[in-house]
């Protein structure tokens, strides 16, 4: 026990330091690039600081309430359409498994969804939706073709020996779909939600930069990048990168935990 | 009562029963013996209603339980949760009292993907017994087990089928499988 004990907090403490020298490996390179484009004109230096100016601007604008403010917001969006839309795509997989003519009707709709470009979407929204609620949509499109795919040929491709076992067994639709096809198609889920945040976070701040609503990152992107301040432009961009990180990393935490755990019968 | 008559069945162009006849007892286990290929799982999965024949005729219990070739266990659930799966609540006492017979019950809390093929088969055996079918499939039921665990097993299906009068079809291609369960031996 000890020492297994021992042995996790070795391999943790190896990652993290691998963790740290890639870090330092791309900050390095960082620097050089930003030193080796201002070496002949300084003034490139606004288009790409040094690692350490844009640390230093995140640092004087992380805790500032206009920053905190347009964080949560910003977090708080992304959070929303990200469930509306996996939640969705979750009943519309189960639907369009159960019905041909579910199938028929969402189908081609999800498909095109799926294939229109962002922009294209986040622009057409603009016009029926307020700058507040549309980023939340438009995560939600982006978040719901992916789920439902997922989820619709997971059920479609359930293995066949587990539903003749089903059938053998009388089990009864419901239960097959609960007991047996659902649970078959979580670890893939899981792994399509963790890529789908990170289009969520991609779609939804390029919805805000857009579309610019009150308080959010997006719109501080913009204005930063109007009045030529590019270290406040990075230092968002890194907000948005390590509050992405932790979001996935927490969202994986949490399916290890309580999800992948599996199914445990009560006594 | 398990009873085919002149069963033909073919896959595509492939022939694989030609005629074919098999009956079993109420209360008897035949051993259903050939080499690998010669349609023995086949039988098992007609009598199962998996497949549709050709030509002929089948006279089986509605109500079968079976232990397939492969285990067909839900890998992400616990022990008792795959067995309890296919049973009624009032069946789940006696569930457990196989558990222990089977001496699983005091791990029936852990994943099946955590199991050894032996465990896994234990608990399809299982699983297959207190379903409490009107007759037992067996196909290749002993794979992975040790002599004790297969003597345990023997004991458990004649208690629980032939002893109470309901057939048994065994497909197993060594002797002894079928020596265990008093089996009657039909090659195919």
């Amino acid at each position: 026990m000890i020492s297994t004990t021992k042995q996790t907090k070795q391999s943790i403490f190896k990652k993290i330091i691998k963790i740290v020298l890639i870090a330092t490996f791309w900050i390095l390179i960082w620097e050089a690039a930003s030193r080796l484009v201002s070496r002949d004109n300084e003034l490139l230096l606004l288009i790409l600081p040094s690692p350490f100016t844009v640390f230093k601007k995140w640092i004087k604008i992380a805790f500032t309430a206009r920053f905190i403010n347009a964080e949560l917001l910003t977090l708080s969006r992304i959070f929303i359409g990200f469930v509306i839309g996996s939640a969705l795509g979750f009943v519309l997989g189960i639907l369009t498994h159960l019905s041909k003519i579910f199938y028929s009707l969402f189908s081609p709709i999800l498909k095109i969804i799926r294939a229109i470009p962002v922009v294209a979407i986040i622009i057409l929204m603009y016009l029926f939706f307020k700058s507040s609620t549309l980023p939340i949509l438009i995560v939600c499109l982006m978040v719901l073709p992916l789920v439902w795919q997922t989820v619709h040929d997971g059920l479609k491709n359930t293995d066949k020996k587990l539903l003749e076992m089903a059938k053998v067994f009388y089990l009864t639709k419901r239960i097959t779909l609960l007991r047996v096809k659902l649970p078959s198609i979580i670890p893939n889920l899981i792994t399509v939600c963790v890529n789908a945040l990170g289009l969520a976070w991609k779609s939804g701040v390029a919805a805000e930069v857009i579309c610019l609503p009150k308080n959010s990152l997006g719109t501080l992107l913009w204005h930063s990048k109007g009045s030529v301040d590019f270290d406040e432009v990075y230092a968002v961009t890194l907000t948005v990168v390590i509050l992405s990180i932790i979001i996935e990393f927490l969202l994986k935490f949490l399916c290890n935990r309580y999800v992948l755990k599996g199914g445990k019968s009560d006594d | 009562m398990i009873e085919l008559k002149n069963i033909s069945f073919s896959y595509g162009d492939l022939q694989i029963l030609n005629n074919f006849s098999l009956t079993i007892n109420n209360g008897e286990v035949v051993q259903l013996f050939g080499e690998s290929g010669s349609g023995k799982t086949t039988v098992a999965r007609i009598i199962l209603g998996l497949e549709n024949i050709d030509s002929g005729n089948i006279v089986v219990p509605q109500k079968i339980s079976v232990v397939f070739q492969e285990d067909r266990l839900l890998e992400n659930f616990d022990i008792q949760k795959n067995v309890r799966l296919v049973l009624k609540k009032e069946q789940y006492t006696f569930a457990d009292s196989l558990l222990k017979e089977f001496g699983l019950y005091n791990i029936r809390k852990k994943k099946v993907s955590e199991l050894s093929g032996g465990m896994k088969r234990r608990v399809a055996l299982i699983r297959a017994i207190a379903y409490g079918g009107d007759a037992l499939v067996l196909d290749e039921p002993f794979n992975g087990l040790d002599l004790e665990n297969k003597r345990v097993a023997s004991a458990i299906i004649k208690r629980e089928y032939t002893d109470k009068n309901k057939p048994v079809l065994l497909i197993s291609h060594i002797e002894e499988d079928g020596k265990l369960l008093n089996s009657n031996k039909i090659s195919i």
